[in-house]
């Protein structure tokens, strides 16, 4: 009885991020949608449209490239980053957590224009690579500096998941592992990866739904040879006052993103049967 | 004086309306935040340093002269505008328009205004139409690297795109509307009044000449960035960010010609409960006065030929609204734009992004 007394409290201590949330996502979203569908007649012209113009599949397939690519990237770095984390003591470790969380103090249009200063033809990164005689790499205007803006901002979305699930691993799975004999490379590629891989899925999906819908820096950084999903929308949006094809668009983006959140949520249940007693932490 | 209050109280209204629209999908009335009696009107423009030479030269002078209450709000957004006049509730009165927005939103987004106050001659022909009146110009132009062309400027469009006799990076506006498509069959020998209508495959085949070392910038801050780090030997700028980037020191020259004649209108947002103050304000804000003392406040000229603003030699270096350079300048077809925009627009996303 009072447990399900204390429930309907609780629904009421919801209603006001709940409201939020209706008004200004569920209708907003619902609106576009909407109307992707019923404009200019109701049907799947929008849609139609969408597939049979090169430009948009061109962008999509790149913008779903790009994802993947900082996913990769930001996983490579992250993954020994979030381990040492967890192997280290209180003092380091909050020193280390502080480095991950210190870009999330400043406002993403500060460190995109920080990497402009930093990429440009004549700042330190294109300096140093010069140094290492390789000069003349594009970096400002190309995919590959906004691969690396993308791939720094990105990366605490990486690595707090990840430290997380590390440190709720016990260690002495390992240990016993080496007491069966089993080499250090085996006993951390059979015990310790697999109990890993929960937030390894978090943070993927993590990385790559926020790089899906990435719009200042590619635009801040790339040239229109580079630009993703996000900026067609805005042409879309700003310029030709298309809703209805912008709302196409944004749905098959909100249907990837579902498709992949089913889908890694299957996975990690399937990979990891004991994932689900992990603190919940794998039910992104 | 200007006051805040008003804004406020709009914004106010406007998150109680979508607040009733989410919950209930019914329109509010929306009666509640305009009051009668004392007239008032909000102008929306495009922000900074721009909307303060207006503030200074149009909206503080019209007020102080009429008594309306004038908000000015900034950036335009013309997504948010066909919102509001879908809507049926719009808050902005006066609305900054690029010149290609004019015919392309005439009647549908745009009210048609009385320009019985307004003598055509006074402005650039064709500038003034139905439902806008131009406020301010600029001209589109290359800026070229003193250092690298200083022993042999170019003269002409078709040096831009000619990497062969003017070996270097290349610079340019990523929006068409610019006037890219039309400068790059100018360079290919098609003559001003025969652009139109423009032949894409011919331009791009231009325009594919140089993208390769192209940057494309999209903003105007953007321009002055590039001129000052010296990211491009030669690029397609704003005349006034030309005369900012020179001004900070860039080592950048104007070349006049061939340079695009652009302008932006006043335009009334179709339903505007306030049409009357806002064609009271659109002819307050081109007349001779204002005028003058716009183009003083910030390097952009007058749209008003009549107006007479006193420049330094460096100013006038890059005055687009100067007989001289308006001489050697060509006038994008606005109605042609209007008709075709989205169609423009759509071919250069497939060419810039494909």
């Amino acid at each position: 009885m009072s447990s399900a007394r204390s429930r309907g409290w609780a629904v009421l201590l919801l209603l006001p991020a709940l409201v939020v949330v209706l008004v200004f996502f569920v209708y907003p979203v619902f609106a576009l949608s909407a109307r992707s569908f019923l404009e200019p007649t109701p049907g799947f012209s929008q849609y139609v449209d969408l597939v049979t113009n090169e430009t948009t599949v061109t962008i999509l397939v790149r913008t779903l490239v790009v994802a993947l690519l900082v996913t990769v990237v930001t996983l490579l770095l992250a993954y020994p980053y979030a381990y040492l984390m967890s192997l280290f003591g209180p003092g380091m470790r909050t020193f280390l957590l502080f480095l991950v969380l210190l870009p999330f103090w400043s406002s993403l249009m500060a460190r995109t224009f920080a990497w402009i200063v930093l990429l440009q033809p004549s700042g330190p990164v294109a300096g140093f690579l010069g140094f290492l005689g390789l000069d003349g790499v594009k970096l400002l205007g190309s995919q590959l500096g906004v691969t690396i803006a993308m791939t720094q901002v990105l990366l605490p979305f990486m690595v707090l998941p990840l430290f997380n699930t590390m440190t709720g691993i016990d260690r002495r799975l390992l240990s016993a592992a080496h007491s069966m004999g089993a080499s250090r490379f085996r006993a951390f590629r059979t015990v310790y990866l697999p109990l890993s891989v929960p937030g390894v899925a978090a943070g993927s999906v993590l990385v790559f739904i926020l790089s899906l819908g990435f719009w200042v820096t590619p635009r801040l950084i790339g040239s229109p040879q580079q630009s993703l999903v996000g900026q067609l929308i805005e042409t879309k949006v700003g310029k030709l006052l298309d809703f209805p094809g912008a709302g196409a668009i944004s749905v098959v983006l909100l249907v990837i993103t579902v498709v992949l959140l089913l889908a890694v949520g299957g996975g990690v249940r399937a990979l990891v049967p004991g994932a689900k007693t992990d603190g919940g932490r794998d039910d992104g | 004086m200007r006051s805040t209050i008003p804004r406020t109280a709009l914004l106010a209204g406007a998150v109680g309306v979508a607040l009733l629209a989410g919950c209930s999908s019914t329109p509010a009335d929306g009666g509640s935040s305009d009051g009668g009696g004392d007239q008032r009107l909000t102008f929306v423009t495009y922000g900074s340093a721009f909307q303060e030479a207006q503030e200074k030269s149009m909206v503080d002078p019209f007020i102080a002269e009429t008594g309306i209450d004038v908000t000015v709000e900034s950036p335009v957004d013309p997504a948010k505008l066909k919102v509001m006049v879908e809507a049926g509730n719009p808050t902005w009165d006066v609305y900054l328009a690029g010149q290609q927005d004019v015919p392309a939103y005439c009647g549908t987004l745009f009210e048609e205004l009385d320009l019985s106050n307004i003598d055509e001659a006074d402005f650039a022909p064709g500038t003034v139409e139905k439902c806008g009146v131009p406020v301010d110009t600029y001209s589109y132009m290359v800026a070229y690297n003193e250092e690298k062309y200083g022993d042999n400027p170019p003269t002409s469009i078709a040096d831009f795109f000619d990497l062969e006799k003017f070996p270097g990076t290349r610079s340019m506006g990523s929006d068409p509307a610019e006037g890219n498509l039309e400068l790059a069959l100018l360079a290919d020998g098609v003559a001003p009044d025969e652009l139109y209508p423009l032949d894409y495959d011919r331009a791009f085949t231009v325009l594919d000449k140089v993208k390769a070392d192209t940057v494309f910038w999209s903003s105007g801050a953007e321009q002055v960035a590039i001129m000052e780090e010296q990211r491009a030997d030669m690029i397609l700028v704003w005349s006034g960010r030309g005369y900012e980037a020179v001004q900070n020191g860039a080592p950048y020259a104007p070349m006049w010609e061939d340079n695009s004649y652009h302008w932006a209108s006043l335009a009334i947002v179709k339903g505007s409960p306030n049409r009357e103050a806002a064609q009271q304000f659109i002819d307050f804000a081109v007349s001779q006065g204002p005028q003058t003392v716009w183009a003083e406040s910030i390097a952009y000229g007058p749209a008003n030929l009549t107006a007479t603003p006193k420049l330094d030699a460096a100013a006038s270096a890059w005055d687009s609204s100067l007989q001289e350079h308006r001489d050697l300048s060509w006038q994008i077809d606005n109605a042609w734009w209007g008709e075709n925009q989205d169609e423009v627009v759509q071919r250069w996303t497939d060419w810039s992004a494909g």
